[in-house]
């Protein structure tokens, strides 16, 4: 018998011991959220009016930044948890192979998950110091960001392990795709909600990066009040709630 | 190298070859090639307009009719740089059609611009629709819109041709990623898509006007908003055209170097 930490701990070394072998990947997903940053952060934000955020005025940039870093945090998670989890899955077959060595599918999923939760937490941590450094933070509170960053990423991982378990073929993913542009431009990211009707703000309060975007903002501006608990509970919810379901379909995909 | 000679009927197989592969996936490209991109106009293009005043620093009446013809010929670009890498090295290596196709009397050359074609006849039918829906978005201002697919497809050959001659000297895809997202998408991002260009330092700027992507959007600007001027459109062109042909020479000598047993 092995322990589950060591058993975890071998998934994520695993991962560790692939991508070592290919850094430019990693480091390809720390600037992408800085081209967007550049792009449309800082080149419109002579032109953009500037935002109003829990009473405060911002302008476009600072606006802009922090909703970034909860960007960054789910292109870390999002990746491993659904494009390369459904190759180990089908043609690695790699997750076949580890479940004929003593480690159980919890350990697996738990192994791989902790590998994008760091991911996350890495992307937005390197991104977070580079907006402090431009000057787009404005409250200590900011480095609370790292653990709500992997919050994001848990979330988004769970989702994603979730959503890639009903994927066919390579074809499928392209609306998995289209579904991750849509959370990345619509989640407040780019313009505050309220520029959508009362129904669009619903259904964007059910989304995930929504969420975490409002508690990256109201911690770089350092306005957190009671409506952060509510964006917290949310993440927390659909993590725990689409991580026993993923597991469910898992465990009868796998063992059989 | 032979002679080149490019027969129309083996160019016509490979872009037939594609078009019935597509009869199976065409629900992907609808998504990924026309509903990606136009999400994007309308999100950026109405979300941020609303929280924009004044547009005259852009040189449009809306933000709308700034970042519409930017994203069509900017996603026309993401397109075609993708399609180069794994897409291309797909049908060269792993499927390895392409390696089936030259033991016909088509060659290696006409396998290329064929499948230079097939990208180049997509983007002009996935840029009509965006169009039509840009169009109604902000209105007919110049007749000069009608060409616009055409250029679309013109930015997307411009930079898949190069990144073919990259991909068919690779064994496998490591760096594909590290091509796409360091060179490809920055480009996409920065190239007058979203904001103006003199916005940058000139030294990005001068990086920027080096690579066909923002060529391809300026013309798309000036075609959709009826600033035309004869003589800036005519260097954009000129830009594009360099990269194309420049670009098949290289890549023509990369398939025959792949396809050679």
């Amino acid at each position: 018998m092995i322990t589950t930490t060591f058993a975890v701990r071998s998934v994520v070394e695993r991962n560790i011991i692939f991508f070592r072998r290919d850094l430019g990947i990693l480091l390809a997903g720390f600037l992408e959220p800085i081209f967007w940053l550049v792009g449309i952060g800082i080149g419109l934000n002579s032109i953009v009016n500037d935002v109003e955020v829990a009473g405060e005025l911002l302008s476009y940039r600072e606006f802009v930044a922090p909703g970034l870093i909860a960007v960054a945090a789910m292109n870390g998670a999002a990746f491993d948890s659904t494009f390369n989890f459904f190759y180990k899955l089908h043609y690695l077959k790699l997750y076949d192979a580890m479940l004929a060595t003593p480690l159980t599918l919890s350990n697996v999923v738990s192994g791989e998950v902790s590998w994008s939760v760091l991911r996350s937490t890495l992307y937005a941590s390197v991104f977070l110091a580079l907006t402090a450094v431009l000057g787009l933070i404005s409250s200590p509170l900011a480095i609370l960001i790292i653990p709500v960053a992997a919050l994001i990423g848990f979330c988004i991982s769970a989702i994603g392990v979730f959503s890639t378990t009903f994927i066919r073929n390579w074809h499928d993913f392209d609306y998995l795709s289209l579904a991750l542009q849509l959370l990345f431009l619509c989640s407040g990211t780019f313009f505050p909600i309220t520029v959508y009707p009362d129904w669009g703000q619903a259904l964007v309060n059910l989304t995930p990066l929504y969420h975490g975007v409002e508690l990256c903002r109201h911690l770089a501006l350092g306005t957190v009040g009671l409506v952060d608990l509510f964006h917290l509970g949310m993440l927390a919810g659909a993590t725990v709630g689409f991580g026993l379901w993923a597991q469910k379909r898992l465990e009868a995909k796998l063992l059989d | 190298m032979t002679a080149l000679t490019l027969h129309p009927t083996s160019l016509w197989h490979v872009v037939e070859h594609h078009i019935r592969r597509t009869r199976r996936s065409w629900a992907g490209l609808l998504l990924s090639g026309v509903l990606n991109p136009i999400f994007t106009m309308l999100a950026l293009g109405v979300g941020i307009g609303s929280q924009i005043d004044d547009t005259s620093s852009l040189g449009t009446n809306g933000y709308l009719e700034f970042v519409g013809p930017g994203v069509l010929a900017g996603s026309a670009f993401l397109q075609g740089g993708f399609t180069a890498l794994w897409p291309t090295m797909s049908q060269l290596r792993w499927e390895g059609a392409y390696q089936n196709v030259v033991r016909t009397p088509c060659s290696a050359a006409e396998v290329l611009t064929g499948h230079l074609l097939w990208i180049a006849l997509r983007l002009t039918f996935s840029s009509s629709l965006f169009l039509v829906v840009l169009l109604i978005g902000i209105g007919w201002e110049s007749s000069f819109a009608l060409l616009v697919p055409f250029i679309a497809a013109l930015t997307a050959v411009s930079v898949a041709a190069p990144i073919c001659a990259f991909t068919a000297r690779r064994e496998t895809d490591r760096g594909f990623a590290l091509i796409a997202r360091m060179v490809v998408t920055p480009l996409f991002v920065l190239s007058g898509t979203f904001t103006n260009v003199e916005s940058f330092p000139a030294a990005v700027q001068a990086v920027i006007k080096f690579f066909p992507a923002f060529h391809g959007i300026e013309l798309t600007r000036m075609f959709v908003n009826g600033t035309s001027e004869i003589g800036a459109a005519l260097g954009h062109l000129a830009v594009l055209a360099v990269w194309i042909v420049a670009g098949w020479f290289a890549a023509v000598l990369g398939f025959q170097k792949a396809l050679t047993p």
